[in-house]
């Protein structure tokens, strides 16, 4: 597609990228997806008590300048002419809310991180009203109620931080997620500021209806939210702005997108029936249902793949977000200080069973010390499961009451029996995603579709972790060497701006080298496993929230059902057929034989 | 009488927690008076001086346990005896320093571990197994045999003040039977002897020549009559066990006989106590008159309420045992007794298994870095859950878990776990028995742990007695054989006796009734939830009839309906 106007790399891209622990700045060569530069740096998280997460926007924005700079002065010291640089791309995580005042430029308050649970008070005041419908704007916005999309954090700041309501009544105020934010600034800030926001990142607030693809009232209203204070909205693939300031002054601002969606398209699974698996702190399941918008009856999220243009058609995925995934190991290891390292042959047991049968006589005439000597099997697996429910559970619960517990302990339990439940607990919620993925296609042709997992995140580096969760979903997981495939999913939104670059194009030049992992274990003892979970996720429900104890002990009453239930239960049916041809014979007998 | 002088948050050595209590005694020594203490986890040998009671002299081991398997726990019958031996000898070798020799002791008693269950070869005096301990869960299977058998989990509970329960040695008993074969042949040659660890270090103290236990053992057999105090023949019959492989049923306080063997030290001495751990404990520390409630805090913890002259039975699972029966002519005494079954058991998995915990004698300095436990609850039921609940198929949790929970919550949930067990069984105790409980009497190696204390005395709304001693079990044991019948060393008055080991460091309650009241509630809570995890992965032989003959009964119904059928079709076709 070069044509001959740049250099040996072609046409440049570069991507600014925010995630919820670095900015970034990224810059793409166009001819083979490399990334020629980049400069990264780390954002501070800052918690004030349980359950906050917020980030300086201020900081936000400075970090996000000195990458620029200085991924721009590392291509020039690679001898590469910066003018090739035709556009750049912002992907952000989506739902970190930030209030600033369009006058000043100064943010109102920190950005609100969005697992932030601050807003929680405020969605059970809304759940009450709608008599606990979590799916009551569903319809609308594709959303379910919860504390981690914009529209109640801005709530939360209207009703909480006086300067927020101040600015609103004095119509000063913009609200933004990070990509209206950053698009703001680059375009001149106070001056010229560009206030828009993308439909992906748009769509995750809560506030935009997912047919119009615009702000809908009735949800601001539902919100009690103005809509002045909005960006507007556009599609992935347009030109938003120009950079005013820096060594990018007058490139086209080419691309914005939310980080998952972005994942999905730079992990090039742009047909239908394809899933990605993103794994970081938290871990976001997403099933690209091509251009047909499904409502989710199952606890998913009915969400925007891309709109490649402002008269592009817009693809849609279902999505399942999982609030501790990564987290959670680190959690063991920085708040219990256990170590979380595994040894490699903690699988060895699992293979054994696999490949032998389960109840095979070598099998279990293996005894554990046994395998312990000769194996040096570090930790047999246990009966124990945890939920790491710590801030309530999401897809496809959707409950804020949930709270992380630990089932199953016996004496023998060890740290490193802790340590494979916290890895199984993120696979135990991906499985759950998928088999709402199922039950929310249940038209769609199975046969064509191969049950693959494409797998990405931080935490998809650890082997192990990846391995077991394999063997918990039993779907073949897929891991590219993709650098950041959401950097790259906004490299190509760009190019298709600037017109470099094609999907058709992207799909058949960038595809990386991939790692494949297989299943280990057999159908059987993955739903014994997953029977051990659904029954430890009831128990860490309910849990803080007083109001529904009643309910909570309703929950319990229900034992394990009868096993002998189908048998009794054909019994009363028996007898009274049985009883029924007795009478129609005695009546036939009757009828030829009168008793007078 | 029983409430001495105040010294609160001391913490000692053991086994006087104040060293300047230890004064010279004015009074005539009338003979020393030895103890065996056999525990789970230590045996040790104390002597004390009569009559006041000082001990001067001791020597403690720690006896392994065995883990073949999840919920199986066992010892060494063999490794008892020999450090029993040789706390006696070193014990022995301490007395010239306090002026004292040897054949100055007049007499020896012995409290043991309850329930706990050896079978051994009469004629050659070995084990035939390795004793079960008390917290063995091996017999579930057992279990569900003799209840779909009787029908009733409590079935036995009006003659015997227990439930059909894996704690009680019948069902130790039956379950080495169906499953040891060394133990079915010696039980068909007729040579095989059953009996707690007490008759077993009587056994061998005397040589064979004396099978016995006390009423207090023999009451967590689930074997003997509380009212007759003699083995039932029906539970006999029920459990398939001869009376001739149990032991003779003796009061706790008489003379027995003598010590012949000749691997102890002890030997020539008289014997003249037995005693449940427990049931010495009570006695230690005073709480001789109805409502007097103690607890003992150790890998579980034991509760005891003495009920009096006559048994109280518990429709709540708590179990009904005997106290103490001072005498083969003095009134039996009964107590309420509730279980904890993991108290610092949990603090040793959190130290060994889970490692959040470098050592679980520091627990009090780990959980005083955090001021509450962050809403974290921790239920301990690693092997179910015992008094007031009974529960096989529950297991450990640990629910509200935050990103912000630190392993300093835990450690704290674990000690907060180990006072709401004990709530559980005082509210129960009250509900059963009608007195009013009004302080709690504690002893054992876990009460050093000031914060531990504190926490009981917040949780419960009373005072917290903390024993002086650290271990009032030997002590009771002390007394008890010492004003046997025929040695007569003293008598045990504690109602006009000033007894200078009961000293007493209180802690009151520094929270709310509300306070009280929500975090109970939520503890219930948690407790729900560790229920119902084992999932049944076999079914019983009886279980499996039922369900047999309920599949029986198909062929049966679907013949009757196809002939039925038939023979409509065949009416309306002749009717055409």
């Amino acid at each position: 597609m070069s044509n001959g106007r740049y250099g040996r790399f072609g046409a440049l891209i570069g991507v600014a990228c925010v995630s919820s622990t670095h900015c970034r700045f990224l810059i793409y060569s166009t001819k083979n997806a490399e990334v020629l530069a980049y400069h990264e740096l780390k954002l501070r998280q800052i918690v004030h008590q349980a359950g906050w997460m917020e980030y300086d926007p201020s900081e936000i924005w400075k970090n996000t300048q000195e990458c620029i700079e200085t991924a721009y002065k590392n291509l020039v010291i690679l001898e590469i002419n910066p003018r090739d640089i035709i556009a750049i791309g912002i992907v952000n995580q989506r739902g970190t809310s930030v209030l600033w005042n369009l006058e000043t430029g100064q943010p109102l308050h920190n950005a609100i991180g969005w697992s932030d649970c601050r807003s929680t008070p405020i969605l059970k005041t809304l759940l009450h009203n709608v008599r606990h419908n979590v799916d009551y704007v569903r319809y609308r916005s594709g959303l379910p109620l919860s504390s981690c999309f914009s529209a109640l954090k801005i709530r939360w700041l209207m009703d909480h931080v006086p300067a927020v309501a101040t600015a609103i009544e004095e119509n000063k105020c913009l609200f933004g997620t990070l990509d209206s934010w950053l698009l703001w600034n680059l375009t001149g800030g106070v001056e010229m500021g560009v206030h828009s926001t993308d439909i992906t990142n748009a769509h995750y607030t809560s506030l935009m209806n997912v047919s119009t693809e615009q702000w809908d009232p009735k949800l601001c209203q539902f919100f009690r939210l103005p809509l002045n204070i909005l960006p507007r909205i556009r599609s992935n693939s347009e030109i938003f702005g120009y950079v005013l300031e820096g060594p990018l002054h007058g490139t086209p601002i080419a691309a914005m997108m939310g980080e998952q969606p972005a994942s999905l398209l730079g992990q090039l699974c742009v047909k239908a029936g394809q899933n990605v698996c993103t794994l970081d702190d938290s871990c976001f399941v997403l099933l690209n249902t091509g251009r047909e918008k499904l409502d989710s009856a199952n606890g998913l999220i009915t969400g925007i793949a891309h709109k490649l243009g402002e008269k592009a058609a817009t693809n849609y995925t279902l999505e399942g977000a999982i609030s501790n995934a990564g987290s959670t190991v680190t959690w063991l290891r920085d708040k219990l200080q256990i170590n979380t390292e595994i040894n490699s042959n903690d699988n060895v047991v699992e293979s054994l069973n696999t490949f032998i049968g389960e109840n095979s006589m070598i099998s279990s005439s293996c005894s554990s010390s046994m395998l312990n000597a000769e194996c040096g099997l570090a930790a047999k697996r246990s009966e124990i499961t945890f939920v790491p429910a710590f801030h309530g559970m999401y897809a496809p619960y959707w409950r804020h009451d949930a709270r992380g517990i630990i089932l199953g302990l016996t004496s023998q339990t060890t740290a490193e029996n802790i340590t494979q439940a916290a890895y199984e607990a993120t696979g135990f919620q991906i499985f759950e995603v998928l088999q709402a993925f199922k039950r929310d296609t249940p038209n769609w042709d199975r046969s064509s579709m191969q049950p693959v997992l494409t797998f990405g995140g931080d935490y998809a580096e650890n082997l192990h972790l990846v391995q077991f969760i394999a063997d918990i979903i039993g779907y073949m997981l897929e891991r590219p060497q993709t650098t950041s495939p959401a950097g790259l999913g906004v490299m190509i939104t760009a190019g298709v701006t600037m017109k470099v670059v094609s999907l058709e194009h992207a799909v058949k030049m960038y595809t990386p080298p991939t790692d494949v992992f297989s299943p280990t274990t057999t159908k059987n003892r993955r739903e014994l496993l997953y029977k051990r979970w659904a029954y430890a996720v009831k128990k860490c429900l309910h849990w803080n929230n007083y109001e529904t104890y009643e309910a909570d002990i309703e929950l319990f009453a229900q034992r394990e059902l009868d096993p002998n239930l189908p048998v009794r239960r054909s019994v009363p049916g028996s007898i009274f057929l049985t009883t029924s041809f007795a009478m129609i014979i005695l009546a036939n007998y009757l009828k030829s034989n009168p008793l007078k | 009488m029983t409430e001495g002088k105040n010294l609160p948050h001391s913490s000692a050595d053991v086994p006087f927690r104040s060293k300047e209590l230890r004064k010279q005694s004015l009074i005539q020594h009338t003979g020393l008076v030895g103890v065996i203490d056999e525990g789970t986890k230590t045996i040790g040998f104390s002597i004390y001086t009569t009559p006041d009671f000082k001990e001067i002299a001791a020597h403690r081991v720690e006896l392994s346990v065995i883990t073949p398997q999840d919920g199986w726990y066992e010892q060494d019958p063999l490794e008892m005896m020999a450090s029993i031996n040789k706390c006696a000898e070193e014990a022995i070798k301490q007395l010239p320093e306090q002026g004292f020799s040897a054949s100055d002791i007049v007499t020896v008693g012995i409290t043991n571990q309850r329930e706990t269950t050896i079978v051994w070869d009469a004629v050659t005096g070995k084990p035939l197994y390795n004793a079960l301990l008390w917290k063995d869960i091996r017999t579930s299977t057992t279990v569900e045999q003799i209840v779909a058998k009787v029908q009733d989990p409590n079935h036995f509970r009006s003659s015997t003040g227990l439930p059909i329960s894996t704690y009680f040695s019948a069902l130790k008993i039956r379950w080495l039977r169906d499953n040891v074969p060394e133990v079915r042949q010696a039980i068909r040659e007729r040579r095989c002897k059953a009996g707690t660890v007490d008759s077993w270090i009587v056994w061998n103290l005397t040589n064979g020549a004396l099978h016995i236990t006390d009423v207090t053992n023999a009451s967590r057999t689930l074997l003997m009559n509380l009212e007759t105090q003699a083995w039932d023949p029906v539970l006999l019959k029920t459990f398939g066990i001869r009376e001739e492989m149990l032991p003779t049923i003796h009061s706790c306080s008489e003379i027995f006989g003598k010590i012949t063997s000749e691997r102890s030290p002890l030997r020539g001495m008289t014997l003249s106590g037995i005693m449940g751990n427990q049931q010495a404990s009570l006695l230690g520390q005073m709480c001789v008159k109805p409502g007097q409630t103690k607890n003992t805090y150790r890998s579980g913890c034991f509760l005891l309420c003495n009920t009096g002259d006559k048994p109280v039975f518990s429709r709540h699972g708590l179990l009904t045992t005997v106290a103490y029966k001072l005498g083969p002519q003095a009134p039996t005494i009964y107590a309420i007794e509730g279980a904890v079954s993991v108290a610092g058991h949990a603090l040793s998995w959190l130290q060994n298994k889970v490692r959040i915990l470098p050592d679980s004698r520091d627990a009090e300095k780990y959980a005083e870095m955090v001021p509450t436990s962050g809403d974290v609850y921790f239920v301990p039921a690693f092997t179910g859950l015992y008094a007031p609940y009974w529960r096989q198929n529950a297991r450990g949790i640990i629910i509200g878990l935050t990103q912000f929970t630190r392993k300093n919550h835990i450690v704290r949930a674990a000690l907060e776990s180990i006072c709401f067990q004990t709530r559980d069984i005082l509210e129960c105790m009250h509900q059963e028995c009608g007195y009013e409980i009004n302080k709690l009497h504690a002893d054992g190696k876990l009460t050093t742990n000031n914060l531990l204390m504190q926490l009981q005395a917040d949780t419960i709304g009373m005072p917290v007695f903390r024993s002086q001693l650290m271990d009032s079990t030997a002590f009771g044991a002390a007394m008890c054989a010492a004003q046997a019948d025929g040695v007569n060393l003293c008598q045990f008055e504690p109602e006009k006796r000033y007894y200078e080991n009961v000293h007493y460091d209180t802690f009151l309650a520094t929270t709310t009734d509300v306070e009280r009241k929500e975090r109970y509630g939520k503890w219930k809570r948690a407790v729900e939830r560790s229920l119902g995890w084992v999932i049944k992965q076999k079914k019983t032989r009886e279980y499996t009839e039922e369900n047999y003959r309920m599949l029986s009964s198909l062929p049966a119904s679907i013949f009757l309906i196809s002939s039925f059928a038939m023979l409509v079709h065949s009416l309306a076709a002749s009717g055409q």
